[in-house]
């Protein structure tokens, strides 16, 4: 798994998920928006190839069962579930692309967006982030010693990665700002 | 025991109608018999993997499985530690269930045999 990375120091530039009463604030530069549409776009894109048998496919859909001897019951599975799958993951993107493209203006200046999650769509917010993660990391062959500081600016994964590691960070706070709702638990 | 069970067989065949039902010889056999390889249990295990954010995987096992935090996150420090831990057990379909729910969160979870 991945543990957080460190966070530098904060400052404006950081990520900003509030949480004010029941309701979770996501305040978004614009240009974090364009972001997140093009990365959404990508799972999207992703998510309709039928059959595909690339690596992203076969980790955001993976065997139920390993062994070899149960291929009857794995494709049975698989005919029973893999829609559902699909669709889930698909009508997930969709409801958290919509609340993106009518995501208020906040924060004062021109450029800050805001979206106001209940706890229903943060849970959507989660698994869409994660599922964007998931295949961005999976086609960038993320590993677990992977450091991104060492990445040099040019190599050509230099921009994907630096969008992985942003919305390893969107993710993080997310989650902190859901935990912080559900008590100490 | 057994006229009961050939009873109630009938009663069954005669609701459905032309379907075919072979009413069991013996209890053993109504019972699975052959078939005892169904009751051995199944376990789902979740994998490690480098992407999935520790927190992330503790959220997602609270809310599939409704553990306590401690619960949850000792779990996910064992798939972190160990590579791969049991999260639940049970019959064939109620593990295919919890598999399918798993991958919806995007864990990456395989079912088996509790050997």
């Amino acid at each position: 798994m991945s543990k957080r990375r460190q966070a530098g120091p904060p400052d404006d530039d950081d990520l900003r998920v509030v949480r004010r009463d029941s309701a979770i604030f996501l305040r978004l530069h614009e240009r974090e928006v364009q972001v997140l549409q093009w990365v959404f776009s990508d799972l999207e894109r992703v998510l309709d190839e039928e059959e595909a048998v690339d690596p992203v496919t076969q980790r955001l859909f993976p065997r139920a069962y390993l062994d070899p001897t149960e291929e009857g019951a794995e494709n049975q599975w698989q005919s029973l579930v893999h829609g559902d799958l699909v669709q889930t993951r698909l009508s997930a993107l969709r409801a958290v692309g919509l609340g993106l493209d009518v995501a208020t203006t906040a924060g004062g200046t021109a450029e800050m967006r805001e979206v106001e999650l209940d706890e229903a769509r943060a849970e959507l917010w989660l698994g869409v982030l994660n599922d964007a993660r998931l295949a961005l990391g999976t086609a960038l062959d993320i590993a677990a010693d992977t450091d991104l500081d060492d990445l040099e600016p040019d190599d050509p994964r230099y921009e994907a990665y630096v969008v992985y590691d942003w919305l390893t960070h969107l993710l993080a706070a997310l989650l902190d700002a859901v935990s912080g709702a559900g008590g100490q638990g | 025991m057994r006229a009961a069970v050939i009873a109630t067989a009938e009663i069954a065949t005669a609701e459905i109608g032309t379907e075919e039902i072979v009413v069991p010889d013996t209890v053993e056999e109504l019972l699975g018999g052959t078939e005892t390889k169904r009751d051995v249990p199944w376990v789902v295990i979740v994998w490690d993997d480098p992407i999935n954010l520790m927190e992330y995987v503790v959220h997602v096992f609270q809310k599939l499985f409704g553990f306590p935090r401690a619960k949850a996150r000792k779990l996910m420090l064992q798939v972190h530690n160990e590579g791969k831990a049991v999260v639940a057990n049970g019959t064939r379909e109620r593990c295919e269930i919890d598999v399918a729910r798993l991958h919806a969160h995007g864990l990456w979870a395989t079912m088996q045999h509790d050997s």
